[in-house]
């Protein structure tokens, strides 16, 4: 465990330090500026369109943030040759990967809490009321940009940075129409759309579940079994990525 | 004694793509390396060095043969846990400090926090005022020097150093030798690969010379050095009769060191010690006097560059 909590806490020093957290910076000004942009020309829905809006930027900034952290995270070891200095003491390519993947997490906690912290703020000042469905949903993004960063690791792990970058952010995309793309494949039932619908149920991850800003927006929390079932799905998704990643690291050469 | 490492044909092969030809970087080395020796580990560019050590870390798996290192099969992470490796041209973290890239060193392999120490090993290797530094802000001698505090942050037993003498300043480079003698003196093995041939000389206590990915050469340096002999050169005074001459071994040049004729100099290539012993019977039979003989020896570049330059295994020098 200290292996991997330092390997962890080496990641997120080193975002941190590559002034990763600057996007926070855009993040609130654009947040801002979208809600005094937007908010008058809402005709009374100034509050429903801050909040989705500032709910959809949090999700997507992080995404964003994921894929700059996460898409090199295994290439630039082995770019630099710092690979020498890890492999060269006891630790497992798993420790490696779980390392790096604690790390990404930490990174992300900080940021959506802060980001979620300036949203927050914008709303106070707009004057809109928001409750603690608020903080659910922050935490059904953390979860939804957990399995955005186990897939950038895993697609990381044996593709170049620009094709994992690339990829990942498909998959943010596909993931966000899964649930619409599952219901549309179940609606028109032949067998070729049957295995369709299986393939994509099992590799494409279920973002749908996390992109919800009904309950902020009406007071009411989202349902135990909701965050429950959500929780399950992002342990098990990031799990078999993470579990995939090191498979594919164990058999790779680690040396330029 | 126990040995630290041993291996047995080891081969790698790389395989850089589907239409480019394979490229053979060991062909079967045998080495073995004693607990507690410094071994020198020498080979020209390409020669399969720092394959061989990519190979004991585990960042490379061989396409033949097998080796143990420490007694466990070459990888394993508990002989990692063991080992610390100096890489060539060393990279670290540029955010970091040499402290905090310390600290990091030891939480890999499993220690706790010891900063007393740390700072102890700075100081030692003449780092000690950096230590707060961030690394990009740093030499490349110092990055050298803290790839080798990193490398014993953990007191290791067996230490693996490629190149590092590189980049390194007289003071330092001292520095370095004497940290490797401490080393060696605390009981540590030292694996050494180095071009600075005089430093190899004085440091291991045995060589091995790396030809074409299998080892061409290998003892303990005054060995090597004490079989080789360059060159025998007789100093000569008086007239030389000319049919001795004639009677010289192969290989022998005469050379009239001053204007007179008075006094001469035979020199013998290579001479085998029968050769010497006729030569001098010959030259004192024939009336010359011999005022001295001196025996050149060759240091350890000459036999570098004879093992590396000679036909290697495909029959072409090596460059």
């Amino acid at each position: 465990m200290r292996v991997i909590g330092a390997l962890g806490w080496h990641t997120f020093l080193e975002a941190v330090r590559d002034r990763i957290l600057y996007l926070l910076v855009f993040f609130g000004i654009f947040v801002f500026g979208l809600s005094r942009l937007l908010s008058p020309l809402a005709l009374g829905e100034g509050r429903r369109i801050t909040i989705d809006v500032g709910l959809v930027s949090l999700s997507a900034f992080g995404c964003l943030l994921t894929i700059f952290v996460g898409h090199q995270l295994i290439f630039r070891e082995i770019e630099r040759k710092t690979l020498y200095f890890l492999f060269s003491r006891p630790i497992r390519r798993a420790d490696f990967v779980v390392g790096k993947y604690l790390g990404l997490l930490m990174v992300l906690a900080v940021c959506l809490t802060a980001m979620g912290s300036i949203l927050a703020g914008v709303l106070v000042l707009s004057k809109y009321a928001f409750g603690w469905a608020f903080l659910q949903a922050i935490f059904m993004t953390f979860l939804e940009l957990s399995i955005v960063a186990a897939l950038a690791i895993l697609l990381a792990s044996f593709t170049t940075p620009v094709l994992a970058g690339l990829l990942t952010l498909a998959a943010y995309l596909i993931g966000h129409g899964s649930g619409d793309l599952l219901t549309f494949l179940q609606g028109n039932e032949t067998s070729t759309t049957r295995i369709f619908e299986r393939i994509f149920a099992v590799l494409v991850p279920r973002l749908d579940l996390y992109n919800d800003s009904l309950p902020v927006l009406t007071g009411m929390l989202w349902s135990p079994e909701q965050c429950l079932y959500g929780a399950l799905y992002a342990v098990c998704y990031a799990g078999a990525c993470l579990f995939f990643a090191t498979v594919v690291l164990s058999r790779r050469e680690l040396a330029l | 004694m126990r040995h630290i490492l041993e291996l047995e044909q080891l081969q790698k092969t790389y395989q850089p793509g589907l239409l480019r030809k394979p490229v053979i970087a060991l062909r079967g080395l045998d080495l073995s390396v004693r607990q507690g020796e410094v071994y020198g580990f020498l080979g020209a560019n390409g020669a399969g060095k720092t394959t061989t050590f990519k190979l004991l870390l585990g960042l490379l798996r061989p396409t033949g043969g097998r080796g143990h290192l420490l007694g466990l099969p070459l990888g394993d992470r508990h002989a990692r846990r063991r080992l610390g490796f100096l890489p060539e041209l060393p990279a670290y973290y540029p955010h970091l400090t040499p402290r905090e890239l310390l600290r990091f060193a030891r939480a890999l392999s499993g220690l706790k926090a010891d900063d007393a120490s740390d700072l102890r090993l700075l100081e030692e290797l003449g780092l000690g005022a950096l230590g707060d530094r961030s690394l990009n802000r740093m030499s490349k001698g110092q990055v050298q020097r803290l790839g080798l505090a990193q490398a014993l942050v953990h007191e290791p037993e067996l230490l693996i150093l490629d190149e590092p003498m590189s980049g390194l300043d007289p003071l330092a480079r001292a520095v370095v030798k004497d940290r490797i003698r401490r080393e060696r003196a605390r009981g540590c093995t030292v694996i050494l690969s180095t071009h600075v041939l005089a430093d190899v000389e004085v440091l291991c206590d045995t060589v091995g010379l790396l030809r074409d990915g299998q080892l061409a050469l290998e003892g303990a340096p005054s060995e090597l050095l004490r079989t080789a002999v360059r060159e025998v050169v007789i100093e000569v005074t008086g007239a030389v009769h000319a049919g001795v001459l004639a009677g010289m071994p192969e290989g022998s040049t005469l050379v009239n060191v001053t204007e007179d004729g008075e006094e001469w100099q035979v020199k013998l290539t290579r001479p085998e010690p029968f050769q010497v012993d006729g030569c001098l019977r010959r030259l004192l039979t024939g009336g010359a006097v011999v005022t001295g003989v001196e025996t050149r020896r060759q240091d350890l570049e000459d036999l570098f560059l004879r093992v590396t330059t000679g036909p290697g295994v495909d029959g072409r020098a090596q460059s």
